[in-house]
């Protein structure tokens, strides 16, 4: 019974799923009232969430299920982030298809079957549960991206995504399997006590069976050289799908990868050599190919692949105790509010296909639309870490935590990333304020995006208040 | 022995709530027509009213304590901690800061009223009246903070107020360069008092750094540290209650509208200095020399502010120059230890210098935004009530018996030279006799005499919702004198002993008396002058000699501004000019270059192909696997 209660939110979120796939298949509902729908259920699974959160005994790490699924607070607060991005993202959703094409009604269907496969993500507790939920929510995310068959962008798109996607999948299901063939066990309490008792390098296929997985790992987050595909991909999806992708699907991603790595001290310390290099590389190289862009989607796609590696120091600065979740979690947060936020006011600025969405097309925005432009700007500021904003705490709290764990250069070298990317995010910045408006800005649709947008901004700044305990 | 009193946060809250809510209205309906002004003015006046009754609540609480433990305070939450330091964010009233709180309320609420009327039409009243809103709430925060810092909060609060208030009419660019001036030089003083309290942190703070926690350690303090600090917040308050060298400021905000000019730079902002030194007094008594010193930088104020104010011509700049001089007075009571005797300076200046200005605003208004005195005359046919309500203003000013100013300013006086000052006294009585000169020359250019306006016969007197508020603060300037009367006229110098400040000495029968003869004496004779000068008529005066040196303030604002403006702007140019483009801007636009490149470089293998994608994983795989192998051998 207890198992149960842990599973609520991954209930309901699933009965949700199959309740709007059943409504979009008899056609009930216009697309607003879909739209406002799915919103509501996303909010009641955010709510169900949360009450499991405040009001279960965890223990650090419940096992439920004969260890396939571990319930824990960061698992929770994981599942509050994803729930929080599929409703933002439906609410976005509203009003991008008031003025583009493309809409199914099973789209509501993919985003909460997504926000399971994401769940189920956040608290499996072996591999071959977690490559499952992968999966789940890896097929959920390519219908969304490419349910516009007409567009040949979209089609483009979701074929990149799809075959490098296998492609990496294949590495992670190679590797369970060394890894099973190597300690015996797939479960991660199994691991970590095989390896607290022999160590990992005594098993040469298990040590290859992890690089596999961690393989699969740094595609999803897009960590350099496994990131090519984020650029085309977050590109040619639509806008909310592309936020909803960059928000939720990374929080669950990183959710698991932290709880893999960090289930016991062995596994981060053979791989924190590794990462180190991988990390910077991901700053430095992400940072290069966002100032490159010219399309404010791409940009915010490869300023996506510098805020992995800011989350990539907090895990090689991790220690076992909770310190270390708690920060990327906080880090997840800030971000997916600033990045829910942008897609979101773009959702409704873009107008009718996406016409706008180069730098160039939001020249002079704030004489017309002062408010949206403040509030991009506020998201803007928060991704590139000035205070007040959530996203300057996150920073804060990462780059102390690198220093405090004794990583000095990854930190100094955390901070020149960060002064880097201001560069591209003022951009967008400067082009809204310092340039006199060529286009009207005419938006129609009803104004139920701005509104989320506005709640994020407030947000950016209400988080950034939140303490975090250390 | 503290009790809790949960009024305080109530009292701050409700007109911080009140400019929110004015702030969300206006920008709420500022696309569209907006909402008429008078109805923001009526929003704005509840919070002002409401702070007020409170307060008086306040005072009930606060008279039911035993005399000696006379502390209500209300503790919010931990503010911040940092190191060693924990500030609390709480909230504390004492006597002192609960007369403060009663007058600034009940001033800040008739003014509130008055700008209903005064304000009428204007489109951006939205904006005026969330402002003012915000001012009491900061004001209030300044008055009854628990500690340095948390005053501190409201210090720089209704500094920014006065700023937005000053350059309200911002048409005019005279107006915003007067906000500007204001704010800059307001910081110059802050820069003083923040240095101050850092001092006052290191050398006392480390174990609490609210007020009762500085007054239980101040013994600590050695002579020259008292001093030190003393002088710097003491900069600090020369700044906010424009005192030599940075009174410059206070002139040029009378750019604001009236209302303004009564509530924040003459009846509650700028006394914050004044209050200030008072609050610190168990400091201040650690330093006798500091305390001197601010004796005699305020005496000096009052006699240039006097000096000024007899040759100007603008209605609003002799006000002002007025209320320099009297914050002037003010300062020789802190300073020289009476504080209760200033502090009842401010309390009584309140109520005539707001009718005065508030009286003002009404000519002002009912000539069409006329300020020249010279272009008025015989108004007071035309405008019965504000004359006679100004003209209790003035004799109160001047100090005529038994009207408010004259007990404040001859208790100050009287601790001038109970103290061994006589100079100061001197100089004392000499100010007063200036002021009762030129209050009056205002009175008689303005009111009497023959019309010189065109407009003469159209002039109406103002509406109701601002004469009321005129009347009720005439009732005041005539009625305040009287709670703190010496025991030479038959008082008990009731507020003193309320306020307890400081340790009560017996009264000085032939230093009062020879005081009140003196000021009497030279209040006579000013009113005498003037009466001849500008009774029946006045001709305008061309000013020749020392004169027209003091109609043009001594040139002090064009030597400030050689002195430090053009040699400030002109190193900025230098640096614009040389420093930047030739030192500066070569090795950024390098690494800019860099970056670029860089950028280029990499846009340029991410080809598209998926193909090409899967390689960069498969060369990644490899470096990966090679680095395992390395581990795994070594």
């Amino acid at each position: 019974m207890a198992d149960l209660l842990a599973l609520l939110p991954l209930i309901v979120t699933t009965a949700a799923a199959i309740v709007v796939m059943l409504v979009a298949g008899f056609s009930l509902f216009g697309r607003e009232v879909m739209a406002l729908l799915t919103t509501g259920l996303f909010m009641f699974c955010f709510f169900v969430q949360a009450a499991t959160l405040v009001s279960m005994p965890f223990f650090p790490y419940q096992q439920t299920f004969g260890s396939m699924l571990a319930v824990s607070p960061f698992s929770g607060v994981a599942g509050l982030i994803i729930l929080a991005c599929g409703g933002f993202s439906a609410l976005a959703s509203q009003t991008y298809f008031g003025h583009n094409k493309g809409y199914v009604p099973e789209f509501y269907a993919m985003l909460l079957f997504a926000a399971c496969g994401m769940l189920l993500l956040t608290m499996a507790a072996e591999l071959i549960t977690l490559f499952i939920a992968l999966e789940i929510m890896s097929l959920a995310v390519y219908v969304l991206v490419g349910a516009d068959r007409e567009r040949l962008l979209r089609a483009e798109a979701v074929l990149k995504y799809l075959m490098l996607g296998a492609f990496s999948g294949g590495f992670f299901v190679m590797g369970a399997m060394f890894v099973y063939g190597g300690l015996g066990t797939t479960s991660f309490a199994g691991i970590s006590r095989v390896l607290a008792e022999s160590g990992l390098f005594t098993s040469p296929l298990a040590t290859a069976g992890f690089l596999l997985i961690l393989i699969c790992f740094l595609f999803k987050i897009a960590a350099v050289p496994f990131h090519a595909w984020v650029v085309d991909v977050y590109d040619g999806a639509p806008l909310p799908v592309t936020g909803f992708m960059a928000t939720a699907v990374k929080t669950a991603v990183f959710c698991a990868l932290v709880n893999l790595l960090l289930t016991d001290g062995s596994l981060l310390s053979v791989w924190r050599d590794i990462l180190w290099y991988l990390c910077v590389v991901t700053l430095f190289t992400g940072n290069l190919i966002a100032l490159g862009q010219t399309n404010i989607k791409r940009m915010l796609a490869a300023s996506g692949i510098v805020h992995s590696g800011y989350l990539l120091i907090a895990i090689i600065s991790a220690d076992v105790t909770g310190a270390s979740r708690t920060v990327i979690g906080f880090y997840l947060a800030a971000y997916a509010l600033a990045t829910l936020g942008i897609f979101s006011a773009l959702s409704t600025l873009s107008g009718n296909d996406e016409k706008r969405i180069s730098f160039a097309d939001f020249n002079g925005l704030a004489k017309v639309h002062p408010y949206s432009a403040a509030m991009i700007t506020v998201f803007l500021l928060s991704m590139a870490g000035i205070p007040p904003t959530a996203g300057f705490m996150a920073k804060f709290y990462i780059i102390t935590a690198a220093f405090s764990a004794g990583q000095l250069v990854l930190g100094v070298l955390g901070l020149i990333s960060t002064i880097l990317s201001i560069y591209y995010y003022v951009r967008l910045i400067a082009a809204m304020y310092f340039t006199t408006p060529e286009d009207d800005f005419a938006i129609t649709g009803l104004a139920l995006a701005p509104a989320g947008t506005a709640v994020l901004a407030v947000a950016v700044f209400g988080f950034s208040l939140y303490p975090l305990g250390w | 022995m503290m009790h809790h009193s949960a009024l305080l946060l109530p009292m701050v809250i409700l007109p911080l709530a009140g400019a929110f809510v004015l702030g969300v209205l206006r920008l709420a309906t500022v696309r569209e027509r907006g909402m008429a002004a008078h109805h923001f003015g009526i929003i704005a006046a509840f919070g002002p009213i409401l702070s007020f009754l409170l307060a008086l609540g306040l005072l009930v609480q606060i008279n039911g304590l035993p005399g000696h433990d006379r502390v209500l305070s209300q503790s919010l939450y931990q503010w911040f901690a940092v190191g060693e330091m924990r500030v609390n964010f709480g909230l504390m009233a004492d006597p002192l800061a609960v007369l403060m709180v009663l007058f600034v309320t009940f001033v800040g609420s008739l003014i509130h009223i008055y700008s209903i009327g005064y304000m009428k039409g204007d489109p951006n009243a939205g904006a005026f009246f969330a402002y003012l809103n915000l001012f009491l709430g900061a004001m209030l925060i300044l008055v009854l903070g628990s500690g340095p810092l948390v005053m501190f909060v409201g210090w720089e609060g209704v500094g920014l107020c006065s700023y937005l208030l000053i350059s309200y009419y911002n048409d005019d660019r005279a107006n915003v360069a007067a906000g500007n001036k204001a704010f800059i030089v307001n910081r110059i003083g802050d820069l003083g008092f923040i240095l101050g309290l850092a001092l006052l942190f290191w050398a006392i703070g480390d174990t609490g750094f609210d007020y009762a926690d500085l007054r239980e350690r101040a013994p600590e303090l050695t002579p020259l540290l008292a001093l030190t600090v003393g002088l710097l917040l003491f900069i600090g308050a020369t700044g906010k209650s424009a005192q030599l060298p940075l009174y410059v400021w206070l002139p040029d905000a009378m750019a604001g509208p009236t209302p303004v000019s009564a509530l924040i730079h003459a009846a509650t902002m700028v006394t914050a200095g004044v209050y200030m030194v008072a609050r610190f007094s168990f400091l201040y008594m650690q330093s006798v020399p500091a305390g001197v010193i601010i004796a005699w930088v305020g005496i000096l104020t009052a006699l240039l502010g006097a000096i000024f104010g007899m040759f100007q011509r603008d209605i609003k700049k002799i006000l002002a120059y007025s209320t320099i001089s009297q914050l002037g007075y003010m300062f020789v009571g802190v300073g020289l230890a009476a504080y209760s005797a200033g502090i009842f300076h401010v309390f009584t200046h309140a109520f005539f210098k707001a009718l005065l200005f508030l009286g003002a605003g009404s000519v002002i208004t009912a000539l069409h935004h006329q300020q020249d005195i010279w272009r008025m005359g015989g108004l007071k046919k035309r405008l019965p009530i504000t004359y006679v309500t100004m003209l209790i203003g003035a004799l109160a000013l001047a100090g005529v018996p038994p009207l408010a100013g004259f007990f404040s300013k001859d208790e100050i006086l009287v601790a001038a030279l109970a103290t061994g000052h006589p100079v100061i006294w001197l100089l004392g009585i000499l100010v007063a006799g200036m002021t009762a000169y030129y209050t009056f020359r205002l009175i008689f250019v303005v009111f009497h005499g023959t019309p010189r306006d065109a407009h003469y016969e159209e002039v109406t007197e103002s509406l109701r919702v601002m004469t009321i508020p005129l009347m009720i603060l005439a009732a005041g300037a005539v009625l305040a004198g009287f709670i703190n009367l010496p025991p030479i006229l038959g008082g008990h110098q009731l507020l003193s002993h309320w306020l307890g400040l400081e340790a009560h000495h017996s009264p000085h029968i032939k230093l009062e008396l020879l005081t009140i003869l003196a000021s009497l004496t030279v209040c006579a004779v000013g009113i005498g002058i003037a009466y001849r000068r500008f009774i029946p008529t006045a001709v305008e005066p061309v000013y020749h000699g020392f004169a027209r040196f003091a109609e043009a303030k001594f040139h002090v604002d064009e030597l400030y501004d050689s002195l430090f403006v053009q040699p400030l702007l002109g190193a900025g140019a230098a640096i614009r000019r040389v420093v930047e483009p030739r030192i500066v801007d070569g090795p950024v636009q390098a690494v800019v270059w860099l970056y670029r490149a860089g950028a280029d470089a990499v846009s340029a293998v991410q080809s598209g192909y998926v193909r090409v994608y899967a390689i960069y994983m498969v060369v990644g795989v490899g470096l990966l696997s090679f680095a395992v192998y390395r581990l795994l051998v070594g």
